[in-house]
Protein backbone atom coordinates (compact mmCIF):
# COMPACT_ATOMS: atom_id res chain seq x y z
CA UNK A 1 0.00 0.00 0.00
CA UNK A 2 2.78 2.40 -1.22
CA UNK A 3 2.53 5.24 -2.67
CA UNK A 4 -0.43 7.03 -2.47
CA UNK A 5 -0.50 8.64 -6.15
CA UNK A 6 -3.50 8.72 -7.41
CA UNK A 7 -4.41 10.24 -10.79
CA UNK A 8 -4.44 13.80 -11.57
CA UNK A 9 -8.42 13.82 -12.40
CA UNK A 10 -10.17 15.83 -9.88
CA UNK A 11 -13.99 15.61 -11.28
CA UNK A 12 -16.28 14.00 -8.69
CA UNK A 13 -18.99 15.17 -10.41
CA UNK A 14 -20.32 13.25 -13.35
CA UNK A 15 -22.42 13.68 -16.56
CA UNK A 16 -24.65 10.89 -18.24
CA UNK A 17 -22.31 11.12 -21.63
CA UNK A 18 -19.17 10.87 -19.43
CA UNK A 19 -16.47 8.34 -20.35
CA UNK A 20 -17.18 5.86 -17.59
CA UNK A 21 -15.60 2.24 -15.94
CA UNK A 22 -17.67 -0.59 -15.40
CA UNK A 23 -17.22 -2.68 -12.52
CA UNK A 24 -18.02 -6.21 -12.57
CA UNK A 25 -17.57 -8.64 -9.16
CA UNK A 26 -19.85 -10.64 -7.61
CA UNK A 27 -18.35 -9.77 -3.85
CA UNK A 28 -19.86 -6.61 -3.03
CA UNK A 29 -18.11 -4.87 -1.05
CA UNK A 30 -14.91 -5.13 -3.12
CA UNK A 31 -16.62 -3.86 -5.63
CA UNK A 32 -18.50 -1.17 -3.72
CA UNK A 33 -14.99 -0.17 -1.97
CA UNK A 34 -13.43 -0.34 -5.43
CA UNK A 35 -16.19 2.08 -6.49
CA UNK A 36 -15.35 4.65 -3.82
CA UNK A 37 -11.80 4.53 -4.65
CA UNK A 38 -11.90 5.24 -7.99
CA UNK A 39 -14.93 7.74 -7.80
CA UNK A 40 -12.82 9.88 -5.22
CA UNK A 41 -9.89 9.54 -7.84
CA UNK A 42 -11.79 11.17 -10.43
CA UNK A 43 -12.97 7.98 -12.76
CA UNK A 44 -16.71 7.57 -13.15
CA UNK A 45 -17.62 4.35 -12.25
CA UNK A 46 -21.03 2.25 -12.72
CA UNK A 47 -20.71 -1.13 -10.65
CA UNK A 48 -22.46 -4.16 -11.15
CA UNK A 49 -22.31 -8.04 -9.06
CA UNK A 50 -23.01 -10.16 -11.90
CA UNK A 51 -22.07 -10.17 -15.35
CA UNK A 52 -25.48 -10.65 -16.46
CA UNK A 53 -26.13 -7.52 -15.23
CA UNK A 54 -22.79 -6.32 -16.65
CA UNK A 55 -24.38 -6.87 -19.76
CA UNK A 56 -27.32 -5.08 -19.58
CA UNK A 57 -25.30 -2.07 -18.62
CA UNK A 58 -23.36 -2.38 -21.52
CA UNK A 59 -26.75 -2.78 -23.95
CA UNK A 60 -28.04 1.02 -22.03
CA UNK A 61 -24.66 2.74 -22.50
CA UNK A 62 -21.35 1.50 -23.25
CA UNK A 63 -18.69 2.09 -20.97
CA UNK A 64 -14.65 2.79 -21.99
CA UNK A 65 -13.41 0.35 -19.84
CA UNK A 66 -14.62 -3.08 -18.01
CA UNK A 67 -12.70 -4.14 -14.66
CA UNK A 68 -13.77 -7.51 -13.93
CA UNK A 69 -13.70 -10.35 -11.38
CA UNK A 70 -12.53 -13.65 -13.20
CA UNK A 71 -14.72 -15.99 -10.54
CA UNK A 72 -18.39 -15.30 -10.66
CA UNK A 73 -21.36 -17.20 -10.52
CA UNK A 74 -23.18 -18.08 -13.74
CA UNK A 75 -21.36 -16.36 -16.39
CA UNK A 76 -17.70 -15.81 -15.11
CA UNK A 77 -15.42 -13.01 -16.39
CA UNK A 78 -14.30 -14.99 -19.31
CA UNK A 79 -17.93 -15.78 -20.45
CA UNK A 80 -18.15 -12.40 -20.05
CA UNK A 81 -14.78 -11.30 -22.35
CA UNK A 82 -16.04 -13.69 -24.91
CA UNK A 83 -19.65 -11.65 -24.63
CA UNK A 84 -17.84 -8.38 -24.72
CA UNK A 85 -15.42 -8.95 -27.37
CA UNK A 86 -18.05 -10.59 -29.79
CA UNK A 87 -19.44 -7.28 -30.09
CA UNK A 88 -17.30 -4.61 -28.51
CA UNK A 89 -14.29 -5.56 -29.88
CA UNK A 90 -12.06 -2.65 -28.76
CA UNK A 91 -13.53 -2.63 -25.42
CA UNK A 92 -11.10 -3.22 -22.90
CA UNK A 93 -11.10 -5.28 -20.02
CA UNK A 94 -8.91 -5.29 -17.27
CA UNK A 95 -9.40 -8.86 -15.07
CA UNK A 96 -9.28 -9.36 -11.22
CA UNK A 97 -8.45 -12.86 -10.39
CA UNK A 98 -8.04 -14.27 -6.68
CA UNK A 99 -6.62 -17.74 -8.45
CA UNK A 100 -2.73 -17.85 -8.49
CA UNK A 101 -2.19 -18.20 -12.21
CA UNK A 102 0.54 -19.47 -14.02
CA UNK A 103 2.52 -17.93 -16.79
CA UNK A 104 0.98 -19.99 -19.67
CA UNK A 105 -2.81 -19.47 -17.94
CA UNK A 106 -1.96 -15.51 -18.33
CA UNK A 107 -0.93 -15.39 -21.62
CA UNK A 108 -4.42 -17.27 -22.92
CA UNK A 109 -6.74 -14.65 -20.63
CA UNK A 110 -4.50 -11.90 -22.08
CA UNK A 111 -6.04 -13.07 -25.44
CA UNK A 112 -9.38 -11.17 -24.19
CA UNK A 113 -7.97 -9.08 -21.66
CA UNK A 114 -5.67 -5.49 -21.62
CA UNK A 115 -4.18 -6.61 -17.80
CA UNK A 116 -4.64 -9.29 -15.53
CA UNK A 117 -4.05 -8.24 -11.81
CA UNK A 118 -4.51 -10.42 -9.18
CA UNK A 119 -6.65 -9.62 -5.50
CA UNK A 120 -6.01 -8.50 -3.48
CA UNK A 121 -6.07 -5.44 -5.58
CA UNK A 122 -2.46 -3.03 -6.08
CA UNK A 123 -4.84 0.37 -6.42
CA UNK A 124 -2.10 2.15 -8.06
CA UNK A 125 -1.23 -0.42 -10.45
CA UNK A 126 -5.32 -0.17 -11.36
CA UNK A 127 -5.26 3.29 -11.80
CA UNK A 128 -2.19 2.83 -14.13
CA UNK A 129 -3.76 1.06 -16.44
CA UNK A 130 -6.80 3.12 -16.22
CA UNK A 131 -5.24 6.26 -16.82
CA UNK A 132 -3.44 5.08 -19.86
CA UNK A 133 -6.86 3.66 -21.24
CA UNK A 134 -9.31 6.53 -20.29
CA UNK A 135 -9.23 9.81 -22.34
CA UNK A 136 -7.20 12.56 -21.40
CA UNK A 137 -9.08 15.02 -18.79
CA UNK A 138 -10.77 18.19 -20.57
CA UNK A 139 -8.62 21.14 -20.08
CA UNK A 140 -10.27 24.29 -18.49
CA UNK A 141 -11.28 26.88 -20.82
CA UNK B 1 7.67 -19.57 20.40
CA UNK B 2 4.18 -21.85 20.90
CA UNK B 3 3.06 -19.90 17.70
CA UNK B 4 6.34 -20.88 15.58
CA UNK B 5 6.14 -25.08 17.13
CA UNK B 6 2.53 -24.61 16.25
CA UNK B 7 3.66 -23.32 12.51
CA UNK B 8 6.05 -26.09 12.12
CA UNK B 9 3.54 -28.99 13.53
CA UNK B 10 1.21 -27.51 10.56
CA UNK B 11 4.02 -27.61 8.03
CA UNK B 12 5.09 -31.01 8.89
CA UNK B 13 1.87 -32.31 8.54
CA UNK B 14 1.16 -30.93 5.24
CA UNK B 15 4.08 -32.40 3.81
CA UNK B 16 2.43 -35.36 4.07
CA UNK B 17 -0.41 -34.06 2.14
CA UNK B 18 1.85 -32.59 -0.22
CA UNK B 19 3.92 -35.31 -1.53
CA UNK B 20 0.80 -37.40 -2.05
CA UNK B 21 -0.84 -36.44 -5.71
CA UNK B 22 -4.62 -38.01 -4.80
CA UNK B 23 -4.42 -35.59 -1.27
CA UNK B 24 -3.26 -32.63 -3.53
CA UNK B 25 -6.15 -32.90 -5.37
CA UNK B 26 -8.82 -33.41 -2.76
CA UNK B 27 -6.86 -30.28 -0.81
CA UNK B 28 -7.16 -28.24 -3.90
CA UNK B 29 -10.99 -28.66 -4.07
CA UNK B 30 -11.05 -27.97 -0.66
CA UNK B 31 -9.46 -25.08 -0.24
CA UNK B 32 -9.56 -23.30 -3.64
CA UNK B 33 -13.43 -22.12 -2.70
CA UNK B 34 -11.96 -21.50 0.99
CA UNK B 35 -9.21 -19.29 -0.93
CA UNK B 36 -11.29 -17.69 -3.31
CA UNK B 37 -13.65 -16.06 -0.17
CA UNK B 38 -10.51 -15.24 1.67
CA UNK B 39 -8.78 -13.45 -1.66
CA UNK B 40 -12.00 -11.45 -1.67
CA UNK B 41 -12.31 -11.06 1.66
CA UNK B 42 -8.35 -9.87 1.87
CA UNK B 43 -9.34 -7.64 -0.82
CA UNK B 44 -12.02 -5.36 0.31
CA UNK B 45 -9.87 -4.59 3.38
CA UNK B 46 -7.00 -3.59 1.51
CA UNK B 47 -9.65 -1.00 -0.29
CA UNK B 48 -11.14 -0.26 3.06
CA UNK B 49 -7.02 0.56 4.62
CA UNK B 50 -6.54 2.73 1.02
CA UNK B 51 -10.13 4.73 2.20
CA UNK B 52 -9.00 5.17 5.77
CA UNK B 53 -5.74 6.19 4.78
CA UNK B 54 -6.64 8.69 2.43
CA UNK B 55 -8.77 10.19 5.22
CA UNK B 56 -6.49 9.85 8.18
CA UNK B 57 -4.12 12.92 9.26
CA UNK B 58 -0.63 12.59 8.46
CA UNK B 59 0.24 12.19 12.29
CA UNK B 60 -1.93 9.00 12.50
CA UNK B 61 -0.55 7.42 8.80
CA UNK B 62 3.26 6.66 10.51
CA UNK B 63 3.72 4.01 12.42
CA UNK B 64 0.34 2.55 13.04
CA UNK B 65 -0.02 2.45 9.17
CA UNK B 66 2.91 0.67 8.44
CA UNK B 67 2.13 -1.88 11.05
CA UNK B 68 -1.70 -2.32 9.61
CA UNK B 69 -0.18 -2.67 6.15
CA UNK B 70 2.66 -4.95 7.17
CA UNK B 71 0.22 -7.35 9.11
CA UNK B 72 -2.21 -7.22 6.01
CA UNK B 73 0.57 -8.51 3.76
CA UNK B 74 1.51 -11.31 6.31
CA UNK B 75 -1.92 -12.72 6.02
CA UNK B 76 -1.99 -11.78 1.91
CA UNK B 77 1.24 -13.89 1.89
CA UNK B 78 0.26 -17.00 3.88
CA UNK B 79 -2.78 -17.22 2.02
CA UNK B 80 -0.85 -16.86 -1.15
CA UNK B 81 1.53 -20.11 0.16
CA UNK B 82 -1.53 -22.10 0.88
CA UNK B 83 -2.77 -21.90 -2.48
CA UNK B 84 0.92 -22.26 -3.63
CA UNK B 85 0.80 -25.99 -2.22
CA UNK B 86 -1.98 -27.49 -3.64
CA UNK B 87 -2.20 -25.76 -7.01
CA UNK B 88 -1.55 -27.37 -10.23
CA UNK B 89 1.88 -27.59 -11.04
CA UNK B 90 3.08 -28.64 -14.07
CA UNK B 91 7.57 -28.87 -14.68
CA UNK B 92 9.28 -26.94 -17.07
CA UNK B 93 12.20 -29.60 -16.83
CA UNK B 94 16.00 -29.01 -18.57
CA UNK B 95 18.91 -31.21 -18.34
CA UNK B 96 21.51 -29.12 -16.44
CA UNK B 97 23.44 -29.56 -13.28
CA UNK B 98 21.72 -29.26 -10.20
CA UNK B 99 25.75 -27.54 -8.40
CA UNK B 100 24.95 -25.13 -11.07
CA UNK B 101 21.54 -24.40 -10.16
CA UNK B 102 22.76 -24.31 -6.45
CA UNK B 103 25.38 -21.99 -6.58
CA UNK B 104 23.61 -19.78 -8.29
CA UNK B 105 21.35 -18.99 -4.44
CA UNK B 106 24.07 -20.79 -1.97
CA UNK B 107 25.92 -17.00 -1.34
CA UNK B 108 22.60 -15.30 -0.67
CA UNK B 109 21.54 -18.42 1.73
CA UNK B 110 24.84 -18.19 2.75
CA UNK B 111 24.10 -14.32 3.94
CA UNK B 112 20.36 -15.00 5.57
CA UNK B 113 22.02 -17.56 7.90
CA UNK B 114 24.67 -15.65 8.75
CA UNK B 115 22.50 -12.65 9.79
CA UNK B 116 21.48 -15.54 11.92
CA UNK B 117 24.30 -16.03 13.25
CA UNK B 118 24.37 -19.65 11.88
CA UNK B 119 26.77 -21.14 9.54
CA UNK B 120 26.11 -23.05 6.27
CA UNK B 121 28.43 -25.60 5.37
CA UNK B 122 27.74 -26.75 1.66
CA UNK B 123 28.84 -30.16 0.44
CA UNK B 124 28.81 -30.31 -3.35
CA UNK B 125 30.01 -33.34 -4.95
CA UNK B 126 32.99 -33.94 -6.84
CA UNK B 127 30.72 -36.28 -9.63
CA UNK B 128 28.96 -34.43 -12.44
CA UNK B 129 25.48 -33.95 -10.89
CA UNK B 130 23.22 -33.55 -14.20
CA UNK B 131 19.79 -34.42 -14.45
CA UNK B 132 16.05 -33.31 -15.44
CA UNK B 133 14.79 -30.59 -13.11
CA UNK B 134 12.86 -26.83 -12.83
CA UNK B 135 15.26 -24.72 -11.67
CA UNK B 136 12.56 -21.89 -11.27
CA UNK B 137 10.03 -23.87 -9.20
CA UNK B 138 13.43 -25.89 -7.42
CA UNK B 139 15.46 -22.57 -6.50
CA UNK B 140 12.45 -20.62 -5.81
CA UNK B 141 11.22 -23.60 -2.96
CA UNK B 142 14.57 -23.93 -2.06
CA UNK B 143 14.83 -20.09 -1.38
CA UNK B 144 11.41 -19.83 0.70
CA UNK B 145 12.78 -23.02 2.41
CA UNK B 146 16.20 -21.60 3.74
CA UNK B 147 14.94 -17.91 4.20
CA UNK B 148 12.51 -19.91 6.93
CA UNK B 149 15.40 -21.76 8.09
CA UNK B 150 17.40 -18.79 8.82
CA UNK B 151 14.61 -16.95 10.70
CA UNK B 152 15.89 -19.45 13.78
CA UNK B 153 18.72 -19.04 15.70
CA UNK B 154 18.36 -22.15 17.68
CA UNK B 155 22.20 -23.73 17.50
CA UNK B 156 25.89 -23.45 17.57
CA UNK B 157 25.72 -26.27 15.26
CA UNK B 158 26.75 -25.10 11.69
CA UNK B 159 24.08 -26.20 8.97
CA UNK B 160 25.07 -28.75 6.26
CA UNK B 161 23.83 -28.43 2.94
CA UNK B 162 24.77 -31.68 0.86
CA UNK B 163 23.57 -32.38 -2.51
CA UNK B 164 24.56 -34.68 -5.73
CA UNK B 165 23.53 -37.66 -7.69
CA UNK B 166 23.73 -41.29 -6.80
CA UNK B 167 21.73 -44.46 -8.44
CA UNK B 168 20.36 -42.20 -10.93
CA UNK B 169 19.00 -39.93 -8.79
CA UNK B 170 19.57 -36.41 -8.07
CA UNK B 171 19.35 -35.49 -4.14
CA UNK B 172 20.08 -32.89 -1.62
CA UNK B 173 19.96 -33.24 1.92
CA UNK B 174 19.45 -30.69 4.52
CA UNK B 175 20.80 -31.05 8.35
CA UNK B 176 20.54 -29.24 11.36
CA UNK B 177 21.57 -30.28 14.80
CA UNK B 178 20.07 -28.96 17.88
CA UNK B 179 16.66 -28.46 18.94
CA UNK B 180 13.74 -25.91 18.10
CA UNK B 181 13.03 -25.40 21.41
CA UNK B 182 16.10 -24.13 22.46
CA UNK B 183 16.32 -21.15 20.30
CA UNK B 184 13.39 -17.99 19.66
CA UNK B 185 11.27 -17.13 16.64
CA UNK B 186 11.98 -13.48 14.68
CA UNK B 187 10.03 -11.34 16.39
CA UNK B 188 8.36 -9.94 13.31
CA UNK B 189 5.02 -12.32 11.72
CA UNK B 190 6.26 -14.96 9.50
CA UNK B 191 3.62 -15.35 7.43
CA UNK B 192 3.38 -18.57 8.08
CA UNK B 193 6.81 -19.20 6.68
CA UNK B 194 6.85 -22.35 7.38
CA UNK B 195 4.55 -23.25 4.34
CA UNK B 196 7.74 -23.55 2.60
CA UNK B 197 8.66 -26.65 3.64
CA UNK B 198 5.41 -28.29 2.12
CA UNK B 199 5.77 -26.09 -1.10
CA UNK B 200 9.46 -27.38 -0.99
CA UNK B 201 8.08 -31.11 -0.81
CA UNK B 202 4.90 -30.48 -3.38
CA UNK B 203 7.80 -29.45 -6.05
CA UNK B 204 9.92 -32.89 -5.52
CA UNK B 205 6.66 -34.71 -5.36
CA UNK B 206 6.12 -32.77 -8.54
CA UNK B 207 9.46 -33.77 -9.35
CA UNK B 208 8.22 -37.70 -8.86
CA UNK B 209 10.60 -37.67 -6.15
CA UNK B 210 10.57 -38.68 -2.72
CA UNK B 211 10.78 -36.33 0.12
CA UNK B 212 11.55 -36.83 3.79
CA UNK B 213 11.50 -34.85 7.02
CA UNK B 214 13.34 -35.69 10.51
CA UNK B 215 12.79 -34.23 13.28
CA UNK B 216 13.97 -36.08 16.02
CA UNK B 217 17.46 -35.31 16.65
CA UNK B 218 17.11 -31.46 14.72
CA UNK B 219 15.82 -30.84 11.72
CA UNK B 220 17.12 -32.83 8.63
CA UNK B 221 15.20 -32.93 5.43
CA UNK B 222 16.18 -35.54 2.79
CA UNK B 223 15.39 -35.28 -0.80
CA UNK B 224 15.59 -37.06 -4.35
CA UNK B 225 14.25 -37.16 -7.54
CA UNK B 226 15.19 -39.42 -10.44
CA UNK B 227 17.91 -37.47 -12.95
CA UNK B 228 15.56 -38.47 -16.08
CA UNK B 229 12.27 -38.10 -15.50
CA UNK B 230 9.19 -39.43 -17.21
CA UNK B 231 6.64 -37.62 -18.91
CA UNK B 232 4.27 -39.04 -16.68
CA UNK B 233 5.84 -37.69 -13.37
Amino acid sequence: MDGQTLTPRCRTNFGPHDPYVLLVDDHEPSVRLLRELLSGAGIACVSTTSAASALAQVDERRPWIIVTDLSMPNLDGRGLATWIKSRHPSLPLILLTGELLDGEAIEVLKLNFTAVLSKPLDLNELLLHLDRLLPAPAQPV
Amino acid sequence: MVEAVQELGLAATLVGVAVNPSKVRALHTLLGDYCHQTRNLLNSLKLALYIARQGSCPLEQSKDWERLDSEYKVVEKCVERIQAICRPMPLATINASLSLVMREHTARWTTWLEQSGRQLVLDAPKEPDVGDLDPIRLSGALDGFVNWRADYTCCDEPIVLRWGKADGDLYFEWIESGSLDEGEPEPEPAGMKALSLPLLARVIAAHGGRFQLHQDHGFHVAASWPAVISSRA
